[in-house]
């Protein structure tokens, strides 16, 4: 499967930086904004960009303490994040076994 | 302002959310400073023990022992506070280690203080006694690292409670002192330094 229509997936799951965030913060108690960004690969101003859309959407909360004096932003996922990325990743499995494999290009001519 | 990502297809998002998903839950926990911590307590708990057998001086051993677990149990909740703030993951596996070691030293605690305090266990196997106690957290936390070391030094604490108990005498207290210093401060200082070096490889990637 080369392509599918994005557009019956929530569109705020459905980005890759979005969607790696939520299934990060699926998983554990709550993560600090180094390592989602080490993990997503992402530049700071573009991981917080995202991270600001899903905190706006209320999938995701952030919490900002000091430690040595340093600002350290921890995130952790809402009911309403877990429940977005949970229906997300049934949507992508139904996909996946509703649909027929790949066509290899050499036996599609 | 978000960059618009290249259109995914579904078999590599839910590769990608399982990958993301399990190196999340095996994210490593510094738990290096209740090892140095606690190894040093131990020792130098152990060591004062020991020379008020020798008649070194006289001071209670119970009180010894009360002022090094009085100390572990403080440095250990603002050490535990501190991480909850700065470590890149508070997940399961921190909950289930702190269990394992709160279960450990509350363990040693009843046992140092309720069993030797109240003589219904004699002293000199109480090192031993509380080798096999700390051969069970390190076993427990074992498969949370999934590291050798970790098993070895369970084995090792074994070994070595086994033997103090086949061997109660004075001088498996002077054993004891070793110990805590071999096989938990210096693994404690190890752990350390290496996740220093990862700290600092990351920062130079």
């Amino acid at each position: 499967m080369t392509n599918y229509d994005y557009r019956q997936f929530d569109p705020l799951v459905h980005s890759r930086i979005r969607l790696s965030v939520l299934a990060i913060l699926a998983s554990v108690d709550d993560a600090e904004f180094t390592y989602l960004r080490e993990q997503v690969k992402a530049t700071d101003g573009n991981l917080g960009a995202h991270l600001r859309r899903l905190e706006e959407a209320g999938y995701v909360y952030a919490t900002k303490h000091f430690v040595d004096r340093k600002p350290l932003t921890r995130y952790r996922i809402t009911e309403a994040g877990r429940k977005a990325f949970r229906s997300y990743v049934d949507s992508v499995e139904r996909l996946l076994l509703a649909s027929p494999p790949d066509v290899p290009r050499s036996a599609a001519g | 302002m978000t960059r618009p990502d290249p259109a995914p297809r579904p078999e590599d998002d839910l590769a990608l959310i399982r990958r993301l998903m399990e190196g999340a839950r095996e994210a490593e926990v510094d738990h290096s400073g209740h090892l140095i911590l606690w190894g040093f307590l131990q020792a130098a708990a152990a060591s004062l023990a020991y020379l008020v057998l020798q008649g070194a001086f006289q001071v209670s051993i119970s009180g010894i022992w009360a002022v090094a677990v009085g100390i572990g149990f403080a440095g250990s909740g603002l050490l535990a506070r501190r991480s909850r703030k700065s470590a890149p993951v508070n997940s399961l596996v921190n909950r289930v280690l702190a269990a394992i070691w709160v279960g450990c030293g509350l363990s040693l605690s009843l046992v140092g203080f309720l069993g030797a305090g109240l003589g219904s266990l004699p002293s000199p196997v109480m090192p031993g006694v509380k080798c096999v106690i700390i051969g069970c957290a390190f076993f427990g936390s074992a498969p949370l690292f999934n590291r050798t070391a970790y098993w070895a030094l369970a084995a090792v604490w074994w070994i070595l409670g086994g033997a103090l108990l086949v061997r109660p005498d004075v001088g498996s207290n002077f054993v004891f002192v070793c110990a805590p210093i071999l096989f938990m401060l210096v693994p404690g200082l190890m752990l350390r330094a290496r996740r220093r070096t990862t700290a600092r490889l990351h920062v130079i990637a």
